[in-house]
């Protein structure tokens, strides 16, 4: 052995002799004769008589090269996986899950929280998260939903907010992992500052939320240049038949007159062109207010009182009510008052109302049912009557043009329902028809149900 | 010189100002006036035994069963009864979905927009 090993060896032996202690071990490297070193521990035992004297002692040699191999290996071993743990890039953290404090901690974890590692194992549970998640949670109960979660063998990984040592929230992943050790009682947090990814998020969402709203937008422009198109079209339709028809009679009557031009003729000219300019005019007039409708943006809106709105309607009607002995019921169901425009409510109720008892059968009275009610997202109101009924098999798309009448009354002037078509719908409402003939027909409006006043 | 003519149009003026005209022309023997389409139906499904107009100038617009509406009843007429009459639309309507759909149908020969010029 060498001098030094044999140095220590006698000076402990010394030891043993004078019975400082009874017994010592020490790592010995012994030389072999063939030159090689054997790696040993020499175990030195002393013995003594009753009096305490030292008699003799016992010396036994172990060889320990293997053992020393075993934990070089498992130091170099552990150091590789510290380094691979310092340096891996989430921060990575140890919770000793029965004092709920952190054990451990790597160099990422130092960076991105900005605790030392011995500032770390003064912390717990709830010390690197703010109060309160982003999420409205409080932190530290559902830390510990999260640890119980672990316990039983889930993986935990979540987005988290995290707060640093200065103050700030870091937004992150956080995996939580219970680890898998004979009597582990440790949970590895594994933490990844998420903020470019929520920027991006954020970013993304607010790209969506423009793209959205651009696309609303572009539908509703799209809807109202559909309905432009085929108001267009109704328009073009309306000036193709209602007013080329009677500049189509002056100019027929010019040419008669040209044709024969006495006295007698002239007489028959100028009284049927003071007809026809009464019907160019009425029908001027007529397209006049459905395009004044049409235009105004949004009517004057008023509180108006349905109770009241009927009675006036019926006030109006008196003369007719009492002649054909009509009956009118009217069912609000509890909606007393709505928000709209009086001008046109005035108008298309009693629009309709006059049709129900202009139309009726001949000799039965007629019996108009005015119903409102609340029905999702509208404002129905229904006027039911028990009248001719119109057969809508045939003129279902002329019940609401200009100029269509498909009753031979003398008064049908086929303007009545096209503009109170046009009034509803600049109430943002629409209206339909459903009737058949001999039975009646009932006429449906529905508004937003934003019109109620509650 | 045509037989019979029809002239359903609920339109007295033009009435009147094509009766004048036919007169003049010499273009038929007898005229016949309807207000809308019901009454020509009426009168075809009474006659149709013992003579029906050769030639009806049928307006578009009118109360009641209009002048599209009797093309389409017409048709039944027509197939049960082997009426053959030449139909021509006459409208102020110069809208070209008009003049297609007159075009589209079997029994009119031609259109014709008011006022008649000659």
């Amino acid at each position: 052995m060498s001098d030094k090993d044999s140095t220590d060896l006698v000076d402990l032996i010394q030891g043993v002799v004078v019975g400082n202690y009874e017994f010592f071990d020490l790592e010995l490297n012994l030389i072999a004769t063939d030159k090689s070193v054997i790696q040993t521990i020499c175990f030195v035992r002393g013995l003594y008589d009753k009096s305490g004297r030292f008699t003799e002692a016992i010396i036994t040699f172990q060889d320990i090269a293997h053992q020393v191999r075993s934990r070089i290996a498992l130091e170099q071993s552990e150091n590789r996986f510290r380094v691979i743990v310092e340096n891996a890039a989430e921060a990575l953290l140890i919770l000793d899950y029965n004092t709920l404090r952190y054990i451990d901690a790597n160099c990422s974890a130092e960076r991105l929280f900005g605790y030392t590692k011995q500032e770390f194992l003064q912390l717990g549970v709830g010390d690197l998260s703010p109060q309160i998640q982003n999420t409205g949670d409080q932190s530290k109960p559902k830390i510990l939903q999260f640890k119980k979660r672990v316990l039983t063998g889930d993986d935990g990984k979540y987005e988290w907010s995290i707060r640093r040592k200065d103050g700030v929230l870091v937004p992150s992943e956080i995996r939580s992992v219970k680890l898998p050790f004979a009597e582990s009682r440790i949970i590895r947090f594994s933490i990844i500052d998420i903020s470019d990814r929520k920027t991006n998020e954020q970013l993304l969402n607010q790209e969506k939320e423009k793209l959205e709203e651009t696309n609303s937008k572009l539908l509703d422009l799209n809807s109202k240049l559909e309905n432009q198109t085929s108001q267009l079209k109704e328009f073009a339709y309306i000036s193709s038949h209602n007013l080329r028809s009677p500049a189509g009679n002056i100019k027929a009557l010019l040419d008669f007159y040209k044709g024969d031009p006495s006295t007698e003729n002239l007489e028959f000219l100028l009284e049927k062109l003071d007809k026809v300019s009464d019907d160019l005019l009425n029908t001027i007039n007529d397209l006049a207010e459905v395009v004044k409708i049409k235009n105004e943006i949004s009517a004057e809106t008023n509180s108006i009182e349905l109770f009241e709105l009927f009675e006036r309607a019926k006030d109006s009607l008196s003369q007719t009510i009492r002649g054909k002995h009509a009956t009118i019921d009217i069912n609000l169901n509890g909606i007393s008052k709505i928000k709209s425009s009086k001008t046109y409510f005035d108008s298309i109720i009693l629009n309709l109302i006059s049709n129900s008892l202009k139309y009726s059968k001949e000799n039965v009275p007629p019996r108009v049912e005015i119903t409102t009610y609340e029905l999702g997202q509208h404002f129905i109101m229904k006027i039911k009557d028990n009248g001719r009924g119109i057969d809508l098999e045939k003129y279902r798309s002329k019940v609401f043009g200009l100029r269509k009448t498909f009753h031979k009354n003398k008064d049908a002037r086929g303007v009545g329902l096209f503009i109170t078509k046009a009034q509803i719908e600049s109430l943002d409402g629409t209206t339909d028809v459903d009737s058949k003939v001999d039975e009646g027909s009932t006429f449906t409006i529905k508004l937003p149900v934003e019109i109620i006043v509650k | 010189m045509i037989e019979k003519i029809a002239i359903v149009d609920d339109d007295d003026i033009f009435q009147f100002t094509t009766k004048i005209k036919i007169e003049k022309a010499k273009l038929a023997k007898d005229l016949l006036f309807f207000k809308d389409g019901d009454e020509i139906l009426n009168y075809i499904n009474e006659h149709y035994a013992i003579g029906l107009p050769d030639v009806i100038l049928l307006d578009i617009n009118m109360p009641s069963v209009d002048g599209w509406d009797f093309l389409d009843l017409y048709k039944d007429v027509a197939e049960n009864k082997k009426a053959a009459i030449k139909i021509y639309m006459i409208s102020s309507s110069i809208n070209l979905d008009d003049v297609r759909r007159a075009e589209q149908s079997q029994f009119v020969i031609d259109y014709i927009t008011k006022p008649i010029r000659y």
